[in-house]
């Protein structure tokens, strides 16, 4: 085939074009630091890259919900030992009130410090963290407002998610652990507090069998609030595995992540270096095909 | 009888035609990087010989040389193949252009794009879900919504942008086929004047062909050169040619001496349509007709099947023939979907006005009109959270499962253990939700004569009342007077496991087209690269053969002036030496 100069410098022309385009390539996954730059590049890994970004990132909105689902279940716990000891203090207190060797006005004494302990409990029912009332279920509202009578909060418990169908709760179910009851006529009848006012008015009136029925409602009371502790004690094993689930599979989708957009800058760096070699060469050869022609050696 | 001096004249002749192939060579030296230059090559001949008579016998002398022709070097099959590949690799260099500047706009995978902002979104529902309570939980819902929507419009707007201009290169480019055809005709006009005329106009020739070069990067064409049998002593050449489909008869655009044109395309409206179309204009035997381009030619068709106008598959347009329609469809789709089924997990749900039927979260129905209801984002509390009191959050924990997948939209139509549906029960006077007597808040088989339920079909357009304990149903959208209690629908969705699977595939197909153009324009450069050797080694010009050729006709006219001056020397002795007596 007859070769002219404008063949040579072409083909010269098209090898350096496409050398360059494989280095500003290379340079270009170098300073972005991504394997992938643009779908274009490897479509397939692209989708899946796509898909962990979002797995991740919901992930670690469940791990979020997980831990402060955990605070909520702490709290819950501290208060339900709280009102473990008020009870505990009212169980002292009737033991005290009890003994025979009392005389009336130190059972009055007595009856007022259990007046202080109800009302403790009644400020314990209304415990809150940030804007949730943690015994008002999900009807988010005071449970027992001050002043008032009725016992405000849902039957059910607030659950917070912490994967694509699944919501733990958080808290305890606030009608079982205080003993709430409608009456036929509208109100509401908490039994833990009428078991600390039944004491107050046994001790008020020197009853002997009232005094006995109240310290045995008082044990009653205790078994339930353990009860119920254990039962968050339960719901904080399972929201800490959970959580601990999620952070290892954050970690594991990290990891694919990485490898499937990232890049391996060593790996990059030698390719780089390669390819700058075989431009440099291009580049010298070229340069000494294109020059000569017969004009140079004719006088 | 010999001439005296044909001597002389055969010199002369000698020194012309060597000094004419000089000017040649020349010529060729000074348009070595000439585009479109054919190198010319000189056909030295002898001239018609003498017969003489020579002591009774015939004898036949040359009389010198002259320049026959002066021929251009050039192969038309090497020709025609450059151009077919040319208009190929065109074609797959304009479709991987735009198909990048859509992955361009997409962004991915960067931390800007739409699939980022449909994780925040879910992921503000999950916030939502824990504190219903809570304003600013609300207030971020809202706010990520509408970015959300501000997303879509933003890709809708830059996707029809690339329609436009796509359209508009169209435009360009019929006018661009328009003027070439004018000014190849002129071109043959001059040619065949030039031939009539016995002279061979190279320059020109060369003109025409670098202008069927520049066609052929639009289109496809094709050249069909015959010669006209009119003209016995001399080369006239009858120039026709074709462009598009090669199948297609008839679709010629410069026969001989005249020239068809394109029809002008209608103006485009404010919103861009109508699209140009490509078609044979006034006095063309398919006037009126599309032009047909063929398969993968030419830079012009790339642009028509890109642009497309709808993406309607009643009328015949698909992703092959309507790429970008097609694309922004799948947008409309994905935007569509997630309102509806947003909406439909948002009515079932009760907020903290404690609305029967709650304002709708998302207004519109494609990726351009995607809005927040202006009510919810005047009053953020309108949004239902919850299933049974606002505040248990369930409703917006299964619109933020949207993001994995279904489960929320299937649990929409709920069903009991017997596989019938199970309806929430409401009263209509207060919109509280209440339970049965039997102390559930959903019940399948609606008992105690008091619910009548209100049928819907699938638009929702209500269509009568179905009474379930005695199987009547009484069509019509008035009410026959009774309780009733609504039933939602659940939607279909969309073809894909979920929202960001659906988009994750669309951005994967782009992904996988934008590759193929790569590579078929990449093989095309291979080749177009190919052929343009080919034809250089035919019509280019090599300095260095050039030198050799100077030095041969330098030669040969430093030999013929020295025959000059030998004969010269001779003529003088006649002359001045002859018949002279001392």
């Amino acid at each position: 085939m007859r070769i002219t100069n404008n063949v040579l410098a072409r083909s010269l022309l098209y090898n350096l074009n496409n050398a360059q385009q494989t280095m500003y390539k290379l340079e270009n996954q170098l300073s972005s630091g991504l394997k992938i730059t643009k779908p274009s590049d490897n479509p397939v890994a692209m989708e899946n890259a796509l898909r962990y970004k979002s797995t991740i990132a919901h992930v670690n909105q469940w791990k979020a919900n997980a831990a402060e689902g955990l605070a909520y279940l702490e709290t819950a716990d501290d208060t339900m030992a709280t009102i473990s000891d008020v009870l505990k203090r009212a169980k002292e207190l009737a033991l005290q009130g009890a003994n025979g060797s009392v005389n009336e006005k130190d059972r009055e004494k007595i009856a007022i410090e259990i007046g202080q302990l109800k009302e403790q409990l009644m400020e314990l029912a209304n415990t809150r963290v940030g804007n949730k009332y943690i015994f008002a279920g999900t009807k988010n509202v005071e449970p027992y407002p001050k002043g008032g009578n009725t016992w405000l909060g849902s039957d059910d418990i607030m659950k917070f998610p912490v994967g694509s169908a699944l919501s733990l709760e958080i808290s305890v179910n606030g009608r079982g652990l205080f003993g709430v009851t409608e009456e036929a006529d509208g109100t509401t009848k908490v039994e833990m507090f009428q078991v600390l006012e039944d004491l107050k008015l046994a001790l008020e009136n020197s009853d002997e069998g009232a005094l006995q029925q109240s310290l045995a409602a008082i044990d009653a009371q205790l078994d339930k609030v353990l009860d119920y502790r254990a039962q968050v004690g339960a719901k904080q094993n399972r929201m800490e595995a959970i959580h601990q689930q999620l952070d290892d599979t954050a970690a594991n989708l990290s990891e694919f992540l990485a490898e499937t957009l990232y890049a391996d800058v060593a790996e990059v760096l030698v390719k780089f270096k390669t390819q700058e070699n075989v431009y440099n060469a291009a580049l010298a050869v070229g340069a000494q095909i294109i020059q000569p022609s017969l004009v140079d050696f004719m006088r | 009888m010999r001439s005296t001096f044909s001597g002389l004249e055969l010199s002369k002749r000698a020194l012309q035609a060597q000094q004419t192939a000089l000017n040649t060579t020349g010529h060729n030296i000074a348009n070595a990087n000439s585009a479109g230059y054919t190198r010319q090559l000189v056909n030295l001949q002898p001239t018609t010989p003498l017969t003489l008579s020579n002591m009774g016998r015939n004898l036949t002398v040359g009389t010198g040389s002259y320049v026959a022709t002066i021929e251009r070097a050039r192969d038309i099959f090497v020709d025609r193949q450059f151009r077919w590949e040319t208009s190929k690799q065109q074609y797959w260099l304009a479709r991987e252009t735009t198909l990048s500047k859509i992955e361009g706009i997409l962004n991915e995978p960067t931390n800007n794009t739409l699939s980022n902002d449909l994780t925040n979104f879910w992921n503000a529902w999950s916030d939502l879900a824990k504190s219903p309570e809570n304003l600013g939980a609300r207030a971020v819902v809202v706010e990520r919504a509408a970015i959300l929507a501000d997303t879509f419009h933003n890709l809708d707007q830059q996707l029809t942008e690339i329609q436009r201009s796509l359209d508009s290169n169209v435009r360009v480019q019929i006018n661009q086929i328009n003027i070439y055809a004018k000014q190849i005709q002129e071109l043959n006009i001059q040619i065949k004047r030039a031939e009539v005329a016995g002279d061979n106009p190279n320059d020109l020739r060369d003109k025409r062909d670098a202008l069927v070069d520049e066609l052929s990067e639009i289109v496809n064409v094709r050249v069909v050169e015959s010669r006209d049998t009119t003209f016995k002593d001399r080369e006239v050449n009858i120039y026709k040619l074709y462009i598009g489909d090669d199948n297609t008869l008839d679709q010629i655009l410069v026969d001989d001496t005249m020239y068809y044109q394109l029809k002008e395309p209608a103006a485009a409206g404010p919103d861009g349509l109508p699209f140009a179309e490509v078609i044979w204009g006034e006095g063309h035997p398919l006037a009126g007709k599309k032009v047909e381009l063929g398969e993968t030619l030419g830079r012009l068709k790339a642009n028509l099947l890109l642009r497309g106008s709808n993406y309607d598959l009643q009328t015949g347009e698909s992703k092959d023939n309507a790429y970008i329609a097609y694309i922004r469809n799948q947008f409309d789709e994905l935007a569509k979907k997630i309102v509806e089924i947003v909406n439909a997990i948002h009515s079932q749900g009760i907020n903290r006005d404690g609305d029967l039927t709650p304002p709708n979260f998302f207004i519109g129905d494609e990726a351009a009109n995607i809005r927040v209801n202006p009510d919810i984002i005047n009053d953020p509390w309108k949004i239902a959270t919850g299933e049974k009191y606002f505040g248990d959050g369930a409703i917006a924990q299964k619109i933020s499962a949207l993001s994995s997948g279904w489960a929320s939209v299937s649990s929409i139509y709920l069903k009991d253990e017997n596989g019938n549906n199970l309806f929430m029960l409401r009263d209509p006077d207060t919109g509280e939700p209440v339970k049965d007597v039997s102390g559930e808040w959903f019940v399948s088989d609606p008992a105690n004569g008091h619910l009548l339920i209100k049928t819907y079909d699938k638009d929702p357009n209500l269509i009568g009342y179905y009474n379930p304990e005695d199987g009547t149903f009484v069509p019509g959208s008035t009410s026959p007077g009774s309780n009733y209690i609504a039933v939602a629908f659940a939607p279909e969705f969309l073809p894909a496991t979920s929202f960001g699977d659906f988009y994750n595939g669309a951005i994967a197909e782009l992904g996988v087209d934008i590759q193929q153009a790569t590579r078929m324009r990449g093989g095309q450069d291979v080749l177009v690269n190919q052929m343009y050797n080919q034809r250089q080694s035919d019509i280019g010009v090599s300095l260095d053969e050039e030198m050799t050729n100077l030095i041969r006709f330098q030669k040969a006219y430093a030999a013929a002036a020295r025959v000059v001056t030998v004969l010269d020397d001779m003529l003088d002795k006649i002359v001045n030496g002859m018949g002279i007596t001392r």
